[in-house]
C-alpha cells in the first residue's frame, strides 16, 4: 500500500498507472481488520503503533490531510482523530512463589509527533543512544533508592565537569577503582556519571585502546555493585530488584558496544546479527535473572520471537533486536505507543484506499495469485512476463467490487465479503467460500496478466510465507530468493479478544491504565485494554471493557486444508484454560476461584437481540473472537539470529522489472511491524521511480 | 547528470511489448550502517537559486557544495589509501584481513572529519549557504501542511544529487566466532503437536492479595534528558575572534557548526593524533560575548604533533564542532 500511495503521488502526473490485484475482499494482509456482530472490531492480533514509526506516520498524516474528511460527518477525520498516545506500558514478573505481578511505567511524552520534521537530518549515532541510556542509569538507581533512608545522593556532577580534560576524567576513574569496589551507592552514581562523560569524549575524542581497558573495568566495578544488590534481592523487593535488572541491561549494552566496536564498525548493529540477543547480553555480563526479567521477555513477546512458535526457543538478532529497542526507548515522540481509535483496517487501510481510489489507482479484488511467470534463462535478463491469476469471484455488472461499509458514519472493512456484489453470490455463501483461505481452491475463472500489454513493473506485496507458493519460478531460479524462502522464517500467531460488562478496575486490575502488558504467561504473553473502541461499535447492551490478548502459536499440524479448523480449535481451547486458570493473575476479580472464570462477564451480541440468555459457561466464549493466523499470508515474519542477512531488498535488481514490498524485505528496519513495511514500500517505490529519494527514508541509514 | 524527470519516459502503455520497460539501477541497495559513511550520506538538495529582480543570478565562480563535499571524501580515500600503504610498508596492524584497532580507526575518522567538515565549510561559507538547523532548504519535509513528505518540494527543480566517486571501505573486523545457540529457558511448554490435549501446566494459586498491601510499582523510568532543540538563529552568521599565546609556529582550524550559534561552547583537552605519548593539549577556553572567542594557551614544552578534539554546547552536551592545532617543531 506504501508503494502504491508513494507511486500515485499527484506529483508524477499519472505517469505510473497503478492497479492493486488482492485476494478476497479486503486489504491489509494480517494487518487487516473486519467488522463483525454488532460492528465490532475483528483483528488479526493486536496493534500497537510505536513512537519511533516515522515513516509509517508520516504516510498516515499525508494520507489523511489528502482525504480531507468533514469532521461533522465522518468521526474520525483526522489523523489525531486516529491516533491516540499510549503511555503507560507495563511488564510482568514471575516471582519466586509462582505468582505472576505486573510492573507498569507511564513513559513521559517525547517532544513532538512522529512524523514531524526531524531537527537534525539523521539524529542516531550510537554515541548518542549511549549517552542516552547512561543518563538514565542515575534517575533508575535514585528511584530504587527511594525507599531507602540514607545521605541525599549527590546531583550530576556532569555540568562541572564538562570542561573536564579526558586526562582527569581518566584520573577520577582510576581513583574510584583503586578502592577495589565501590562500596557505597554514592560511589555508583559517581561511576555512572565519570562513564558518562569518559564515553562522550571517548566517541569524540581519543579512544586510545588503554582508555577503553579502563572504561571496561569501570564497567566490571559498577556491574559487581548491580549483581550484588540483585544477590540481596532475591525473594525480596521486586520493585528495587526491576530496578537493578534494568540498570545491569543497559551497562551491559554500553559494555557489549564498547568491546564490539559498534560505534565505528561498517556494518553498524548488523555486526551482532549472527548472535542471539539473550546470548549476546550474557557474553556482555548480564545474569540470567535480568535475561529472565520481564523487561526482556517483553522484547521477545512484542517481535513474536519465537522459533516456530515454541516459548521455550526465544530467538532474536541482537543487532536486530539492540537497534530496535534503542530506538523504542530513545527516539519516540508523541508516546511511547500509540493506539489507534478503530480498526487497523478502518484506520489504515480504508482511508488509503479512499485517496488511492481519489488519484485513479485500480483494484482488483477476488483475485488470488498463483504463479509469477519468469522470462526463459536464455532470453537474456531475468524478468517477469506474466503473472496468473484465480478470479475468486466475479463482481456483478463487470464494475469494480465495493468493499467498505458504514459502521456509525465511519468507512470500514467487514469482516465477510458482500456476496450480494458478487455473480451467483447467494450460492457463494451457502457454499461458504473462503477467500482468504490459502487451502480455498474454488474459483470463478482465471486470469493471466502479460508484461508490456497489462503492466511493465511488478511490486510483489505478499508474505514472505506465501512466496513458495505464488512465486515458485522466482524460487528456482535465483540463488538469493531460494537462500531467503530457506532462513527467513515466519511464525503462526494466535489472538483473541473479549468484550465485558465490568470495566478494567471492578475485574480487579488496580493499576494504572489503559494499559497494555507483555511478558505474562504463555500462551497469551501480551494483553492490551482496547475499551476506548466501545464508541465506534455498536453493540446494544452496553460494553465496560474490551481486551485483546495474543501469542505466537505452535505449528499444531501440518500444512493442509484441514490445518485452519484444528488450529482455531486449538486456539480456543487455549483461551478457555487461560480465562480460568491465566486471567486471574490480572484481574482477579474475573474468577471466582482459580479455574473458574465467571464466563456471564462476557457480552453476548446476541444475548441482547434474543432477549435471553443463549450460552452458558464456556459456552460463552464461543460468541467473542478469536483467531489462529495460519495462513502463508498471514504469518508473522521472525528475525532470527543469522537470517538478516538472507533477506532481500526491494531495491536488488535480480528482476529487472520486479521489487518486493513487506516487513520481511531487507527494510533496514528488518522487524516484523508495520513502520518496516512501509519502509520497505517507499524502498520499492524508489527502486521504479527512484523517489522518494533514500535519505528521506526515516531511518533507513542507521548504525 | 541532468535533473530527474520523471515525465522524461513515455507513459509505460504507449511502450511497444517488445521494449519492455526495466528498472534503472538504484544508486545502491542496502542502508548505509557505517556512522562516518552515514554522514556521508548525499547532502541535501537545494532549491536553485531564486532570479533576483534583475533574472538569475550569475555564477559566482565558487564551487558547489557537492563539489566540496566530493573533494572531501576524495581526501579521507587519499588518507585511507596512505594508511594502508604505510602499514604495509612497516608490516603495521593494519592488513587486508585483520581488524583495524579501535584506535586507528577512530583516530582516521577524526582526520576526516577534521577534513572534510572544514572543506564543507570552506566551500559552503564563501556561497552564503549553510545547512539549516532543521531540514534543509527545498527538502519536502518542510513544505508539508501535515509535517510529513511533501513531493512538491521533491519534484520542485532543484539539481540531483550526484553520488560521491567510489571510496575506500574500512575492512570488516574479523568474524566474531560461531554463533552458539542460547540453552532454553525455562518457561512455558507447550502442549505436543496435537490439537485438544494440552499437558498440564502450571497452574494458577490462589492469589496472595499481591497487590492489596502495595502501592504502585517503582517510579517510571525517567526519560532521558534531551538536548536543547531550540532553533538557532537561522541564517546568522558566526563571529570569531582568535587569542592565541604561543611561541612557535602552529596552525589552528576550527569548524563549527550552525548549532554553535549563540551558544556557551568548551572543549575538552585535545588529544594528540599522531605524537605517540604527548600529553593532551589543555587550555582551550571558549568565551561568547557576541561573537565567539578562542582562547588557547599552549605550554613550551608542549610536543610538537596534530592535536584535535569536540567542540561541545555546554547546555545540551552535543558536539557542534572541532578544534585541530597542529604544533610544529
Amino acid at each position: 500500500m506504501a508503494a502504491a500511495f508513494e507511486l500515485t503521488r499527484p506529483e508524477h502526473r499519472g505517469l505510473y498507472d497503478v492497479t492493486i490485484y488482492q485476494m478476497g475482499f479486503r486489504l491489509g494482509g494480517k494487518g487487516a481488520s473486519g467488522r463483525g456482530p454488532s460492528g465490532r472490531i475483528e483483528e488479526h492480533g493486536l496493534h500497537l503503533w510505536m513512537g519511533f514509526y516515522e515513516n509509517a506516520f508520516r504516510l498516515m498524516r499525508s494520507c489523511y490531510g489528502e482525504l480531507r474528511r468533514n469532521p461533522r460527518a465522518c468521526p474520525i477525520a483526522t489523523f489525531e482523530d486516529a491516533f491516540a498516545p499510549a503511555p503507560v506500558v507495563g511488564v510482568t514478573d514471575r516471582l519466586p512463589s509462582g505468582a505472576w505481578e505486573p510492573w507498569v511505567a507511564h513513559f513521559p511524552p517525547g517532544k513532538g509527533l512522529p512524523g514531524d520534521p526531524l531537527e537534525e537530518r539523521n539524529p542516531f549515532s550510537v554515541a548518542g543512544y549511549l549517552e542516552k541510556a547512561l543518563a538514565l542509569v542515575p534517575e533508575l538507581l535514585r528511584s530504587a533508592n527511594a525507599g531507602r533512608a540514607a545521605a541525599a545522593w549527590p546531583g550530576s556532577e556532569g555540568a562541572r565537569r564538562a570542561g573536564a580534560s579526558p586526562g582527569d576524567v581518566l584520573g577520577m576513574i582510576e581513583r574510584i577503582l583503586r578502592y577495589g569496589q565501590l562500596a557505597t551507592t554514592a560511589a555508583v552514581f559517581e561511576a555512572v556519571d565519570l562513564l558518562r562523560t569518559a564515553l562522550q569524549s571517548l566517541f569524540a575524542l581519543s579512544p586510545r585502546d588503554s582508555v577503553q581497558a579502563t572504561l571496561l573495568r569501570l564497567l566490571d566495578a559498577i556491574g559487581a555493585v548491580v549483581r550484588r544488590e540483585l544477590d540481596a534481592l532475591v525473594g525480596g523487593d521486586m520493585g528495587l530488584r526491576r530496578v537493578w535488572e534494568v540498570v545491569e541491561l543497559i551497562l551491559c549494552i554500553v559494555r557489549g558496544s564498547l568491546r564490539y566496536g559498534l560505534a565505528f564498525h561498517p556494518d553498524g548493529f548488523d555486526a551482532i546479527n549472527e548472535y542471539e540477543w539473550s546470548d549476546w547480553l550474557r557474553r556482555n555480563g548480564a545474569s540470567e535473572r535480568s535475561l529472565d526479567s520481564g523487561f526482556v521477555r517483553a522484547l521477545y513477546d512484542l517481535a513474536f520471537a519465537y522459533e516456530d512458535g515454541d516459548v521455550r526457543r526465544p530467538a532474536l538478532a541482537a543487532g536486530v533486536a539492540l537497534r530496535g529497542a534503542l530506538r523504542m526507548f530513545f527516539t519516540y515522540r508523541g508516546s511511547l505507543f500509540f493506539r489507534m481509535q478503530a480498526g487497523m483496517g478502518d484506520i489504515v487501510f480504508a482511508p488509503i484506499y479512499e485517496v488511492l481510489k481519489q488519484r485513479g489507482a485500480h483494484f482488483e479484488f477476488f483475485h488470488r495469485l498463483r504463479n509469477v511467470k519468469l522470462s526463459p534463462p536464455e532470453a537474456g535478463p531475468a524478468h517477469v512476463t506474466g503473472l496468473e491469476f484465480d478470479v475468486q469471484a466475479e463482481i456483478v455488472g463487470g464494475g469494480e467490487y465495493a468493499p467498505l461499509v458504514d459502521v456509525k458514519g465511519l468507512p470500514c472493512w467487514p469482516a465477510m465479503a458482500d456476496y450480494r456484489q458478487l455473480v451467483d453470490g447467494e450460492r457463494l455463501e451457502r457454499e461458504g467460500w473462503a477467500f482468504e483461505s490459502h487451502w480455498e481452491t474454488r474459483r470463478a475463472g482465471e486470469k493471466t496478466l502479460r508484461v508490456g500489454a497489462d503492466f511493465d513493473f511488478v511490486v510483489l506485496g505478499v508474505s514472505v510465507g506465501a512466496i513458495p507458493h505464488v512465486a515458485p519460478e522466482l524460487v528456482e531460479r535465483a540463488p538469493s530468493w531460494r537462500a531467503m524462502v530457506q532462513n527467513v522464517k515466519s511464525v503462526a500467531t494466535q489472538a483473541f479478544q473479549v468484550w465485558l460488562r465490568a470495566d478494567a478496575r471492578e475485574l480487579g486490575w488496580n493499576r494504572p491504565g489503559p494499559v497494555n502488558v507483555s511478558g505474562f504467561v504463555e500462551p497469551f504473553d501480551t494483553w492490551a485494554d482496547m475499551t476506548h473502541l466501545e464508541r465506534v461499535e455498536c453493540f446494544e447492551e452496553p460494553v465496560r471493557s474490551i481486551a485483546y490478548f495474543c501469542s505466537v502459536l505452535p505449528d499444531v499440524a501440518p500444512e493442509n486444508p484441514d490445518l485452519p479448523a484444528i488450529a482455531r480449535a486449538y486456539v480456543r481451547d487455549n483461551v478457555v484454560r487461560f480465562l480460568d486458570w491465566d486471567v486471574g493473575w490480572l484481574w482477579p476479580a474475573a474468577v471466582r476461584r482459580p479455574g473458574e472464570f465467571r464466563w456471564e462477564l462476557l457480552v453476548d451480541p446476541e444475548e441482547a437481540r434474543a432477549g435471553a440468555p443463549q450460552r452458558t459457561g464456556a459456552a460463552r466464549f464461543d460468541s467473542q473472537y478469536w483467531t489462529a493466523n495460519v495462513n502463508p499470508s498471514d504469518r508473522y515474519v521472525l528475525s532470527l539470529p543469522g537470517t538478516i542477512k538472507y533477506r532481500i531488498s526491494p531495491l536488488d535488481m535480480t528482476f529487472d522489472n520486479l521489487t518486493i514490498a513487506g516487513d520481511w524485505t531487507r527494510s533496514g528496519l528488518d522487524t516484523g511491524c508495520v513502520e518496516s513495511a512501509v519502509m520497505s514500500g517507499l524502498l520499492a517505490a524508489h527502486a521504479i521511480s527512484h523517489h522518494p529519494p533514500l535519505e528521506e527514508i526515516i531511518g533507513y541509514d542507521h548504525p | 547528470m541532468s535533473q530527474w524527470n520523471p515525465h522524461d519516459r513515455p507513459p509505460p502503455h504507449d511502450a511497444p511489448v517488445q521494449d519492455r520497460l526495466r528498472r534503472d539501477p538504484p544508486a545502491r541497495t542496502q542502508p548505509i550502517r557505517d556512522v562516518p559513511l552515514i554522514f556521508r550520506s548525499p547532502p541535501e538538495r537545494r532549491p536553485e537559486p531564486m532570479p533576483g529582480p534583475n533574472g538569475p543570478i550569475p555564477p559566482n565562480g565558487h564551487p558547489s557544495l557537492e563539489a566540496g563535499v566530493s573533494t572531501a571524501y576524495r581526501v579521507y580515500d587519499e588518507y585511507m589509501r596512505r594508511g594502508r600503504d604505510a602499514a604495509r610498508g612497516f608490516g603495521g596492524s593494519w592488513n587486508e584481513a585483520g581488524p583495524l584497532s579501535y584506535g586507528d580507526m577512530a583516530r582516521r575518522a577524526m582526520r576526516y572529519w577534521s577534513d572534510a567538515i572544514g572543506m564543507m565549510f570552506d566551500f559552503a561559507g564563501p556561497m552564503g549557504f549553510m545547512p539549516q538547523h532543521g531540514r534543509a532548504p527545498g527538502s519536502p519535509y518542510t513544505h508539508s501542511p501535515y509535517g510529513g513528505y511533501d513531493p512538491r518540494a521533491a519534484y520542485a527543480p532543484q539539481g540531483r544529487y550526484e553520488p560521491p566517486p567510489p571510496y575506500g571501505k574500512p575492512e570488516p573486523p574479523a568474524p566474531y566466532g560461531r554463533y552458539e545457540p542460547p540453552p532454553p529457558r525455562e518457561r512455558y511448554e507447550p502442549p505436543p503437536q496435537r490439537a485438544h490435549a494440552p499437558p498440564p501446566r502450571e497452574r494458577y494459586e490462589p492469589p496472595p492479595p499481591p497487590w492489596a498491601t502495595r502501592g504502585p510499582g517503582p517510579a517510571a523510568p525517567a526519560q532521558a534528558p534531551r538536548p536543547s532543540l531550540e532553533a538557532p538563529e537561522l541564517g546568522a552568521g558566526i563571529a570569531l575572534r582568535f587569542d592565541v599565546h604561543l611561541g612557535r609556529a602552529a596552525e589552528v582550524r576550527l569548524h563549527l557548526g550552525p548549532g554553535a550559534a549563540g551558544k556557551h561552547l568548551v572543549a575538552p583537552a585535545l588529544a594528540a593524533l599522531d605524537a605517540q605519548g604527548a600529553p593532551p593539549l589543555e587550555g582551550v577556553r571558549f568565551s561568547n560575548d557576541g561573537a565567539i572567542g578562542l582562547t588557547l594557551q599552549v605550554p613550551p614544552e608542549q610536543p610538537a604533533g596534530t592535536y584535535s578534539g569536540v567542540v561541545i554546547d555546554e547546555a545540551s552536551r552535543t558536539p557542534v564542532g572541532r578544534v585541530t592545532v597542529t604544533l610544529k617543531a
